[in-house]
């Protein structure tokens, strides 16, 4: 018995002694994974991040007061601060889309794809893709904040990035987007189904490249005009021509997989969002046949004698029933609806823009003007009688429409983006129009900007305090360097 | 000293599997690994002293340590544009000191009844003495809020940050004379409180006469902050009785303000004063060009009060407190009883615990009702009442 005891002794000593470090592996999560899974998921949270309207995430759509709130009227008045949500923003695009795009840059490059894919324009086509997608985050972290950590973020042995400025990092974008587009060759595949924005059709990237570029060139119009015009018309004639060009992905039924506005207005169960009367004006204003795809008809006779159905907003900023006021339309709120964050309408007013300009990008402005409308009705799936109609009206068509070129496709493009929060507020600070008003129980006035995440304060003062002063101060009413007029 | 190594998976990368959509996904893990780490080292000292005098009547029992951790191994909370939120480092060497004095007294001793008594006194300090090479802030947690708890270098270890009221050159609160409100700073990176008790203590007394025992403990706590997340949310939804009453005009608080002039778009001018049947409120405090404030807060919805209306420090609480913590009285059979029985020793209790908090300065909580768990003190959500239990013991001895 002795015997057995120390021969087992033996063996048990040896076999743990062998593999000690083993008992501090995690075997559960893997050490190794491909560049286009980690590409996948990058995509993702990117598109849930910017088609999202939790009010922990993104309030855009409450900035350009699209929708308002029925009880909780924090976001809609401006407060960022009690949940943090330039903090959630900023995470999301830096660690949850970035670094994972990042990553999966270095593994797909060291990667050997022989087996599989001899041709190494198909490896090129991913890694320029990756590029694109970076470029994108990156743009709008600088569109949201400012001066933000670039040359020297994601390294983790750089815990105290240096912030640098907007406009060096918007310039070192175009550049690196211009290498991108010179990289991708359309006679070879890339990521295949691991991409599901266009199935790796390395075609339909050049084209979302060139649509970035032109939106990226045309913001820098105030400030850089030269480099904003060569930008422009380099982009103008490889951008999107259709709808069926649209960057977007489909959502899928069940969550977590669901289009994010399914998941916080229907499957929460909440009713905290209403048309915002802003908005649902001067939708009525026009008689814009949009309007049954916005939002829901609501019955008012058990407050207004007069109107029985109609498209009522709750006034912007201030409490609202919510059983009163004109709801999302039913389209937008389907598990299955479509996430975008670059589409056609978009371009052509983007075009316009640039037309009006005197940028050399083809047309004028007002046939970029009418393609962006059409484009636009197209979308909702108006019939093209009532879209004709409406860019009839001597108030929508361009050369009788009030105002000056700004005024005009800031008004239009506004009821366009619809649902694109994040890009309608750009485009607002970059026109400045419609006309919006802060509400009078506003923390400040409308912002243009987000202020610095809490965290950046705490755990990268002496940056933050830099890059702070270096803009003119973190408020969100500091104007951004390319928002000058 | 005392070495310690790593605890389980801070050695080795790893990728997290989501959920696949139409393809598979990872993700990179928040947490940065290290490779490298080295053992932690902890090094204590600590003297004691125990005396008694006056046939053991009297007595003292002091204690005083100091230890310092050494390459301390901790996540590191780092800025996300790095692509993680957590770096596990060897951190330089936080020090943790203190002193704990108990008290013993014996002040009646008869042949049936006995008084004893202990009184004890603890403070502890716990200090970030170097971190990382130009780092200088440890972020214990971060809160609903947009709250977090630090330990700064140099700084107590448990420092609540958040947004704070604006002061004048006198140190009068500045207040908006467009809207009433208190002018909150800009940031959250201000100091807002120290979740560390000044000291702890306690008291016990022990009556025993004849075979009856009559004993109390009591535990005091003096100062240290707590943030209250209930109160921030609650004194907004109007949760709270201190959210209506009758304000200095002899109206509801809740009424809406009644101004003497409104201008062309409908909105009241504070400057030209307000009618009788006002409601809302004054902050006190000085405007920004330093007259007193006399613009009233509307307080006719729902964040009339709280979180909306008020900056974060308005918020933090003094959790000092005196609980009665136990009561007991014991009744233990006479040993002539138990002469002839298998059992040696019998005794009947009836306990109390936490039967009274005392005093207390956080509304509607119990100070000692936190997060709790680890290093995230000073924070407070949701708490549930503690309970008060009353109990009997029977003890036997064989």
């Amino acid at each position: 018995m002795k015997k057995i005891l120390t021969i087992l002794l033996v063996i048990f000593v040896f076999s743990s002694c062998k593999k000690l470090e083993d008992y501090n592996k995690n075997t559960k999560d893997p050490i190794a994974v491909s560049g286009e899974s980690l590409f996948t998921g990058a995509q993702k949270n990117l598109f849930d991040q910017m088609v999202s309207t939790n009010v922990n995430y993104n309030v855009f759509r409450f900035f350009v007061q699209y929708w308002t709130e029925t009880t909780y009227v924090d976001e809609v008045n401006y407060d960022l601060v009690t949940r943090t949500i330039p903090d959630n923003h900023w995470d999301k695009l830096y660690r949850d889309v970035l670094k994972d795009f990042d990553e999966s840059g270095k593994i797909i490059t060291a990667t050997s794809y022989l087996i599989i894919d001899p041709s190494p324009a198909v490896k090129k086509n991913k890694l320029a893709i990756v590029e694109v997608m970076k470029v994108f985050t990156m743009s709008i972290l600088v569109e949201t904040f400012g001066d933000v950590p670039y040359f020297g973020a994601l390294d983790i042995n750089n815990v105290l990035p240096v912030y640098d400025k907007g406009i060096i990092i918007y310039t070192d974008l175009i550049s690196r987007l211009n290498v991108a587009i010179a990289d991708m060759d359309p006679t070879f595949g890339s990521f295949d189904d691991a991409d599901n924005m266009y199935q790796g059709d390395v075609a339909s990237w050049i084209k979302f490249a060139n649509s970035l570029k032109l939106r990226m060139g045309l913001l820098l119009s105030d400030v850089d005009a030269a480099l904003a015009q060569t930008t422009v018309e380099a982009a103008a004639a490889g951008v999107f021509t259709s709808n069926t060009d649209n960057a977007r992905i489909i959502y899928l039924s069940a969550q977590p997989n669901s289009n994010p506005v399914y998941n916080d207005v229907i499957a929460s169960g909440r009713r905290d969002f209403v048309a915002a009367n802003t908005f649902v004006d001067s939708l009525n204003n026009l008689n814009d046949p949009r309007r049954q795809f916005y939002f829901t008809q609501i019955d008012t006779s058990s407050f207004d004698t007069i109107v029985k159905l109609a498209y009522v907003g709750g006034k912007y900023g201030r409490s609202n029933s919510y059983r009163k006021y004109s709801h999302i339309g039913t389209k937008l709120v389907q598990p299955t609806f479509e996430g975008t964050i670059l589409d056609y309408s978009e371009v052509e007013f983007l075009l316009a823009e640039a037309a009006a300009r005197g940028f050399n990008v083809g047309g004028t402005p007002e046939s970029h003007y009418n393609a962006a409308i059409n484009a636009s009705m197209d979308y909702w799936g108006v019939a093209t009688a009532d879209a004709d109609a409406y860019l009839a009206d001597p108030r929508i068509a361009y050369s009788t429409a009030f105002g000056t070129y700004k005024q005009k496709i800031g008004l239009q493009k506004w009821i366009a983006l619809y649902n694109r929060g994040f890009e309608a507020w750009t485009s607002w600070r970059m026109l400045d129009y419609p006309l919006l008003e802060a509400p009078p129980s506003a923390k400040s006035d409308l912002p243009v900007r987000y202020t610095y995440p809490i965290l950046e304060q705490t755990l990268n003062g002496t940056n933050y305090q830099n890059a702070s002063t270096a803009i003119g101060g973190d408020n969100v009413t500091t104007k951004l360097f390319w928002d000058l007029q | 000293m005392v070495g310690n190594s790593a605890s389980f998976d801070q050695l080795v990368d790893n990728y997290n599997i989501i959920t696949p959509y139409n393809s598979s996904i990872t993700s990179i893990a928040g947490t940065k690994k290290n490779p490298e780490l080295k053992p932690e080292n902890t090094k204590s000292i600590e003297g004691g002293l125990e005396m008694y005098f006056f046939g053991r009547r009297v007595g003292f029992d002091l204690a005083i340590y100091k230890t310092n951790s050494i390459d301390q191994i901790l996540p590191l909370a780092v800025s996300t544009s790095t692509g993680y939120t957590y770096k596990v480092i060897n951190a330089g060497e936080i020090e943790n000191k203190g002193i704990e004095l108990s008290l013993m007294f014996t002040p009646l001793k008869s042949k049936n009844f006995k008084w004893e008594a202990n009184v004890n006194w603890s403070v502890n300090k716990n200090t970030v003495v170097s971190l990382l090479e130009g780092v200088d802030n440890l972020q214990l947690g971060t809160f609903q809020g947009g709250i977090t708890l630090n330990a700064q270098v140099g700084q107590p270890y448990g420092v609540l940050y958040g947004t704070n009221y604006t002061y004048d050159e006198n140190g009068n609160k500045l207040v908006d004379s467009d809207n009433g409100m208190y002018i909150k700073t800009a940031t959250s990176d201000q100091i807002i409180g120290n979740v560390n008790p000044d000291w702890t203590g306690g008291i016990s007394n022990t009556f025993t006469y004849k075979n009856w025992a009559f004993s109390f403990l009591i535990d005091i706590q003096k100062g240290g902050d707590i943030f209250s997340l209930d109160m921030y949310y609650g004194m907004s939804t109007g949760l709270y009785k201190e959210t209506s009453y009758i304000n200095d005009l002899g109206n509801g608080v809740r009424d809406p303000l009644v101004f003497n002039a409104y201008d062309g778009d409908g909105y009241g001018i504070p400057s030209e004063g307000y009618a009788s049947t006002s409601g809302g409120y004054i902050n006190e405090g000085v405007n920004l060009d330093g007259s007193v404030n006399t613009t009233r807060y509307d307080a006719s919805d729902y964040n009339g009060f709280g979180y909306a209306a008020m900056p974060d420090k308005a918020f933090v609480y003094d959790a000092s407190y005196v609980k009665l913590r136990e009561v007991a009285i014991t009744y233990s059979l006479p040993a002539s009883m138990l002469k002839k029985c298998f059992i040696t020793g019998a005794s009947l209790s009836v306990v109390a615990s936490n039967p009274w908090i005392i005093f207390k300065n956080l509304p509607y909580a119990d100070p000692e009702s936190g997060l709790g768990a680890g290093n995230l003190q000073g924070y407070t959500t949701g708490s549930l009442p503690s309970t008060r239990n009353f109990g009997f013991n029977l003890k036997l001895n064989f």
